[in-house]
């Protein structure tokens, strides 16, 4: 187990390692001289010299990348260019929104999901089968974006249940929750169906396998078998599923906040491009990127978890 | 009075027979050996009478075991004997056995439903022997 | 012919078909404003009603279909282009560092869903079409270069490709002659779901404002302006969601069609 884990740690460094580098690059060697880049053409010679002297732009790059990660590090991800604060507490109040919305989203896909999938399979060829099987095919062609509009149509604007937009903070949670259900809803449901038919398609295959036969041979009920040997196999491929899924819907939060109005990364980030606030899109990016790469490593962590195999083996 | 009892044992895959009016009895006590060429149905009998049979595949008869026919059981009357009273051995145990788990506990696994399962019904002694 | 393979077919074709009339005609002018006729419902004049800008939603639809279908499909090339030959690479050179060092770089690229590369890129260069199909092209890459390592992994094992090695074939010849042309039926199937994605992340980056921008027309961005408009035209942003709906599960369906029919063993796998 040991040499799973520290394999797998050595991984996680090496991908945080190049991808910082990866977005280094492209935001402040692309573009040429960042600080004419952000100030435009307009910009007076001296206000972008005294601009490159305050981001540090004089110094050698190498330099620059190690300033950028040693400030991360300590949690100082530089100052917005536009709005002039620390770019981690505006960050910080974005991914409180956000992430909760992210996370939801994981909830509502995977409580869905697991459902649908088992009935599929346990029902497999019959008409409960077809059903889950059309209601996903639709489900992953339905734009999220989209889907939330007609949510809000329906269930905000028509049957006044849930808020159309707007995020009352999280003072009072219920209030935030209910502000956030109609967007995770929206950005559930095509996960949920792509994550039905992955756990189908991996059940059928794992329940094919001899083992089964021999659990119910044992005196296992068809439940007890799904439970406690169908399930727990059929997991690695659903889990690798669920890995992924976690990065398109940090990516999907970020493109619903617009149909809400809600005051997360999206907004942030949409605003800096506009106004080429390049710092705050760097460090946003950064931040993003990391969470995908975390959440990978934690995905192959359950896969140990699950599969003793793997701990033995490395 | 025999144990089991196997009588006009015929079974078909999607109305294909496959096996045909199969009968045979098996002694309390007794060691019984089924033998035939490769594909001749020994499996079959045997699955035939656990109950699991592949899917399309239908078995005809009568098998009597503690007075009761084993092809025409209700699923959880035969989940009951299966690994209580009726035992199966597959012969490949890479495949037979859940590559997942250790092999300690898939053979604890069959005592352990039993006992709850007895437990859940309420009577707290063995069954029979 | 099966009936999901058939309208898959056919709802894909209806897309085709409307972006390449599109080049020549449309029931009414895409450029054109009539303030005085906006936000009409679906009528005789226009099928499927007016935007705020009195444009006829049917031609933007049609017009639309163009962007999507462009971004898309060069996207899925990008990915194909590059991917392919990484994937051939690695499981031609199997275990080797060439094939951990590819196998990485997937694992990178996965890291950064199309979103983020297209945010990194228009960062710097600003939003446009190409920067989308670059984007989205990127992340189709690893999915290319896994599909076929995958896929060529499984046929390196086999007897002929060995036969061919024993011959004296190296293996950039076998790769392109042997291991190829067997997989590239997994390869139209993925491409048409790839290309499916795609369509899908050009619609999401249009409606953010990161695809297409004005006056290339775009069903992601008809999305966004109809936002505002949502309850008192709900037709504006009906029509172009249910465009790239069931262009997508036109294109999936087709996708599942494809597999069913060109590797049997891959059926019921669904």
């Amino acid at each position: 187990m040991q040499r799973y884990l520290v394999g797998r740690l050595v991984s996680l460094a090496l991908s945080l390692v190049v991808a910082s580098l990866v977005i280094f690059a492209v935001i402040e060697i692309v573009p040429g001289d960042p600080a004419s880049y952000m100030l435009g053409l307009n910009a007076s010679e001296d206000t972008v010299a005294a601009l490159r002297d305050r981001l540090g732009l004089n110094e050698a790059p190498p330099l620059r990348y190690l300033h950028w990660v040693a400030g991360m590090a300590t949690g100082d991800f530089g100052q917005s260019y536009t709005y002039k604060v620390p770019v981690a507490d505006l960050v910080g109040q974005r991914l409180a929104v956000s992430l909760p919305l992210a996370l939801y989203a994981l909830l509502l896909a995977v409580l869905i999901a697991f459902p649908a999938g088992l009935l599929a399979a346990g029902r497999r060829g019959r008409v409960a089968d077809a059903a889950v099987m059309g209601a996903t095919q639709v489900g992953v062609a339905l734009p999220n974006f989209w889907f939330a509009m007609l949510l809000v149509l329906v269930f905000a604007l028509h049957w006044q249940v849930f808020p159309a937009g707007g995020f009352p903070g999280w003072g009072e949670p219920l209030a935030g929750l209910r502000a956030l259900t109609l967007p995770a809803i929206a950005l559930a449901l095509p996960q949920a169906a792509i994550l039905a038919r992955v756990l189908r398609s991996a059940l059928i295959e794992t329940l094919g396998q001899d083992y089964i036969r021999t659990a119910r041979a044992k005196g296992l009920t068809a439940g007890q078998t799904i439970l406690r040997h169908a399930l727990r196999n059929a997991m690695v491929p659903v889990l690798t599923i669920i890995g992924m899924q976690f990065s398109f819907l940090l990516a999907g939060a970020i493109i619903i906040e617009n149909v809400f109005y809600l005051p997360g990364l999206g907004r942030l980030i949409f605003q800096a491009i506009t106004q080429r606030d390049l710092i705050v899109v760097e460090s946003v990016v950064m931040i993003l990127v990391f969470a995908v790469i975390v959440v990978t490593f934690l995905v192959d962590l359950a896969y140990a978890a699950i599969d003793p195999r793997l701990r033995t083996r490395a | 009075m025999s144990l089991l009892a196997v009588r006009d044992l015929s079974v078909t895959i999607h109305e294909t027979p496959i096996l045909g009016e199969v009968a045979f009895d098996l002694q309390e006590g007794g060691i019984f050996g089924l033998v035939g060429e490769s594909g001749s149905g020994k499996s079959i009998t045997a699955l035939a009478l656990m109950g699991l049979l592949p899917e399309g595949a239908e078995a005809e008869g009568t098998a009597e075991f503690l007075g009761r026919n084993l092809l025409t059981l209700p699923e959880d009357a035969l989940t009951r004997l299966r690994g209580a009273e009726i035992g199966m051995i597959f012969q490949e145990p890479m495949t037979a056995l859940n590559p997942m788990k250790t092999i300690g506990d898939q053979v604890a696994e069959t005592l352990l439903i039993h006992r709850a399962a007895r437990r859940a019904r309420g009577s707290g002694r063995p069954a029979s022997r | 012919m099966r009936l999901s393979f058939a309208l898959g077919l056919a709802l894909s074709l209806a897309a085709l078909a409307a972006a390449a009339v599109s080049l020549v005609w449309t029931p009414h002018d895409v450029a054109t404003l009539a303030i005085a006729d906006r936000l009409r419902p679906p009528d005789a004049a226009h099928w499927l009603g007016t935007d705020h800008f009195g444009r006829d939603i049917a031609s933007m639809l049609m017009a639309g279909a163009r962007t999507s279908i462009a971004v898309a499909l060069v996207a899925v090339g990008i990915g194909m282009g590059a991917g392919v030959p990484l994937g051939l690479l690695a499981a031609a050179r199997s275990g080797s560092l060439t094939d951990e060092v590819v196998m990485r770089g997937n694992d990178l690229i996965f890291a950064f869903p199309s979103l983020v590369i297209a945010i990194l890129i228009t960062a710097v260069f600003g939003p446009s079409a190409v920067n989308a199909i670059i984007a989205i092209g990127i992340f189709n890459i690893p999915v290319f270069a896994r599909v076929t390592r995958g896929g060529a992994l499984s046929l390196w094992t086999l007897d002929f490709i060995r036969a061919a090695e024993v011959a004296g074939k190296g293996r950039v010849r076998i790769s392109a002659e042997h291991i190829l042309p067997n997989i590239l039926n997994l390869l139209v199937v993925q491409g048409t779901i790839q290309f499916s994605l795609g369509i899908l992340a050009e619609a999401g980056l249009s409606y953010v404002g990161l695809g297409a921008q004005p006056p290339t027309p775009s069903w992601g961005r008809m999305l966004a302006e109809a936002q505002t408009m949502v309850t008192l035209a709900p037709h504006v942003a009906i029509f172009p969601g249910l465009a790239i709906v069931l262009t997508v599960l036109g294109l999936n369906l087709l996708g599942d069609g494809l597999r069913d029919r060109l590797d049997p063993r891959l059926r019921g796998r669904a």
